[in-house]
């Protein structure tokens, strides 16, 4: 039963039609275009991962201490692992959409919870092996290759994400049972996923100061200090690196006591868990029904902002680069020289402290690109929306406005406060809005077109969509490449002209490419909205 | 048989969804279950297919119980749920070949069970189509076929007729006529007061959950039809 549960759930999970959203006999040209920016964004990424980890091996190489990496991989491994976790293991496990399927069915609850974790497992492992396989490369190719060293290093590299999993996914129940109390539980628990985040963050800054002032000579201290709080490190590194067969047997055996006693022991917690998400109670409430009209646009913009607070994974995802702006522009009022003192450390090096401060609110507002998704979100609803008298267009405009409302204030509010911290001159703040302003726009019109050509109707759970789908994907990785071409342009132009000029030419080029993508979207969409079928 | 002894069943600890139900229904019983949106039909659906815990009395299939021995009640039941909504990935054939194996049909029972109603709700053609391509009411007959192909003692099924069309709403109708020769029971919640009073040999009527009316269908509505029937206890 286990094998069939799982061919399903690996159908409902893995199938190239959910990421592509549509058949793949009748998108040739999409698979061809897609499969080559995942090369590319596979490479790319490969290339500044694995070179920054190839040099650094060679660092602590020299310094004998090339273990090092190994602990590198072993964090790498349990973050992705922790976050993973507290994203989806709710959906998967807890609050499973199938659940009014499987449960009339005489299955034991212990096989489908073990076919539901292998599925998130699975997830997990293929996203480890993007960071760990650089990282064994490096290690391998500075410490000498040996088969049995690599061996060790799968069998061991297989348990990493255990403990993280058993540990993290009571947290994810945690937070969804606290917020269920609530009357806007979907709020609530997007603050606290924020939290916890921000709290590892801020956890894993500090561990990585651990008294020192040189972080690559006191790594090895932090990896002690690691290891006293959390033991399977030790075995880890000790395993692979030193072939010591009682660390691993200790890895092996705790992870497999821990792991089958989280299966045996989280049955009824599951089967309560979701029996209580099917009962719906419509609670009275008796505050006066009040009706607001408004714009159609606006409406629609309205309408997104209900869908961004009740789906917490989108807002997360989306959300998260505004929460970063936020947090740097109130953090800039209490650390004023502290700023200035990090922002000198570019003095010298090219880079102006308004490029840097540049650089850093560009990065988070490409990630606030809810527009490559919030089609997709329509899901099944998606019918009534074109049943509606309301033109394609317009649904799209809403869907923009939404998300550079999302972005673009806390954006121009950042760089205000950053620039008083730094003392930037107003005419180059003014400049910089001018382009945070210009950014965000073409961020934002990008992610619709991508949306419109890569729509994903057919979901069960929206972390499909926010996750796994081309259109997240590619809005994702294009946005970075719209700012890194941003930062080319820069680069050539002030070879021969000031910043200002610079940064004004950069930001009349994305406002041209902005013009051109909505020119896009207002021809297109009504032709592309006919064909869409859900 | 399905017994239902002094069930309860309250949403958190306030809003009490069925209180003390006792129904008894024999095998070769069609019985139509009837209420009001909100009335408890669902839950009760749902607490005797094992999807929803409840809080008190007790529930047996044939003997045995939901609570204490889940999966040998659960092989006896087949439930259909109100909104057909399937692993809409694989395609029909996947989906009742999955289902044959959690009840495990052997394959030739399968196949010739298969094609028997695959040909009787004209599914033949789409079977080996991705069910995400399906209208409301294939998937609606895809989801009966399923339950049909393990020959269930027990049929609960959640508004049946909703998304049918009317050839495959009195095919079904015959199919149920069909179990019962065979000893199978059917309980089924139904909006259709004109249905359950064609169809069913006892009904029961649920409201605020609580069972106000049951029995033989002739015995409850005498010589009124089953919606004065309803209506006036609604008024009450």
């Amino acid at each position: 039963m286990y094998k069939s549960l799982l061919r399903i759930f690996f159908k409902e999970n893995f199938g190239l039609k959910k990421f592509l959203g549509t058949d793949k006999k009748k998108s040739v040209g999409k698979i061809i275009l897609i499969g080559l920016l995942m090369l590319y964004a596979l490479g790319s990424f490969l290339f500044a991962f694995g070179s920054m980890f190839f040099y650094l091996g060679d660092m602590l190489n020299q310094l004998g201490l090339i273990e090092i990496l190994l602990v590198y991989g072993f964090i790498y491994s349990t973050s992705l692992a922790m976050m993973f976790v507290l994203f989806r293991a709710n959906g998967y496990l807890f609050n499973y959409k199938d659940y009014e399927i499987l449960g009339p069915l005489p299955i034991k609850t212990r096989t489908v919870i073990l076919a539901k974790v292998t599925v998130m497992l699975t997830f997990i492992y293929l996203s480890i092996i993007m960071f760990l396989g650089p990282i064994a490369f490096s290690y391998f190719y500075h410490s000498g290759f040996d088969t049995l060293s690599l061996i060790l290093f799968i069998v061991a590299s297989f348990t990493v994400p255990l403990i993280p999993t058993i540990i993290f996914s009571f947290i994810s129940l945690l937070i969804a049972r606290v917020t269920s109390k609530f009357r806007k539980s979907n709020l609530v628990n997007i603050i606290l996923l924020f939290g916890v985040f921000i709290g590892i963050m801020y956890l894993s800054f500090s561990l990585n100061s651990v008294g020192g002032t040189n972080p690559l000579l006191n790594q090895r201290a932090f990896m002690e200090s690691l290891s006293k709080y959390y033991p399977p490190i030790k075995w880890f590194i000790e395993a692979v690196n030193d072939h010591n067969f009682v660390s691993l047997l200790l890895l092996l055996g705790t992870n497999a006591i821990l792991f089958t006693g989280f299966i045996l022991g989280i049955q009824k917690l599951v089967i309560s868990t979701n029996q209580r998400g099917l009962s719906k109670v419509t609670r009275k409430n008796n505050k006066a029904v009040v009706s607001k009209s408004r714009s159609m646009i606006a409406s629609i913009a309205m309408k997104e902002s209900r869908t961004f607070f009740s789906i917490p994974i989108y807002a997360l995802n989306v959300g998260f680069g505004v929460v970063l702006m936020f947090v740097l522009g109130i953090a800039s009022l209490f650390f004023t020289d502290e700023i200035q003192s990090y922002l000198s450390q570019f003095i010298g090096t090219g880079l102006d402290f308004e490029l840097v401060i540049l650089i850093l609110i560009g990065f988070c507002l490409t990630t606030v690109c809810s527009t490559a998704m919030s089609l997709s979100l329509e899901g099944k609803h998606f019918s009534t929306l074109k049943s509606l008298p309301i033109k394609p267009q317009t649904v799209m405009y809403g869907k923009m406005l939404f998300n550079v409302l999302l972005g673009l204030p806390v954006a121009l509010i950042t760089i205000f406060l950053l620039s008083y911290s730094a003392q930037i001159e107003l005419i180059r703040l003014f400049l910089m809005m001018i382009f945070t302003i210009s950014l965000s726009l073409v961020i934002t019109v990008y992610g619709s077109v991508v949306n419109l050509f890569f729509p994903k109707f057919d979901f069960r759970n929206p972390a499909v969509v926010v996750k796994q789908s081309a259109a997240a994907i590619i809005g994702i990785f294009g946005g970075f490449s719209i700012l890194v071409v941003n930062g080319l342009l820069y680069y050539l132009i002030t070879k021969s002209m000031s910043f200002e000029i610079g940064l004004l030419l950069v930001s009349s080029f994305n406002f041209l490419i902005f013009s051109g993508f909505l020119y896009f979207v207002n021809k297109k969409a009504e032709s592309l909205f006919i064909k869409f079928e859900v | 048989m399905l017994k239902i002894m002094n069930m309860s069943k309250t949403y958190n600890n306030v809003t009490k969804a069925c209180d003390n139900i006792n129904l008894q229904i024999e095998p070769g019983d069609i019985y139509g279950f009837i209420g009001h949106n909100g009335a408890g039909k669902t839950t009760l659906l749902k607490s005797i297919s094992g999807i929803i815990n409840f809080d008190e009395g007790e529930i047996t299939i044939f003997g045995k119980s939901i609570k204490t021995e889940p999966l040998e009640a659960k092989k006896l039941i087949a439930y259909i749920p109100d909104n057909p909504d399937i692993y809409e990935s694989l395609t029909g054939i996947q989906y009742l070949d999955f289902i044959g194996d959690v009840f495990e049909v052997e394959s030739n029972k399968r196949k010739i069970l298969i094609d028997k109603y695959a040909e009787m709700f004209e599914m033949k053609d789409v079977l080996n189509n991705p069910i995400s391509s399906y209208s409301h009411g294939m998937k609606q007959k895809t989801v009966v076929m399923g339950a049909l192909i393990h020959e269930p003692k027990v049929m609960l099924l959640d508004e049946p007729f909703v998304g049918l069309d009317p050839k495959a709403s009195y095919l079904l109708k015959e199919v149920f006529k069909e179990l019962c020769s065979k000893g199978s029971l059917i309980f089924f919640s139904t909006h259709v007061l004109e249905v359950a009073e064609k169809l069913c040999t006892k009904v029961a009527i649920i409201q605020k959950g609580k069972i106000v009316a049951n029995g033989l269908t002739e015995d409850v509505i005498k010589d009124h039809s089953l919606e004065d029937i309803f209506l006036e206890m609604l008024n009450e």
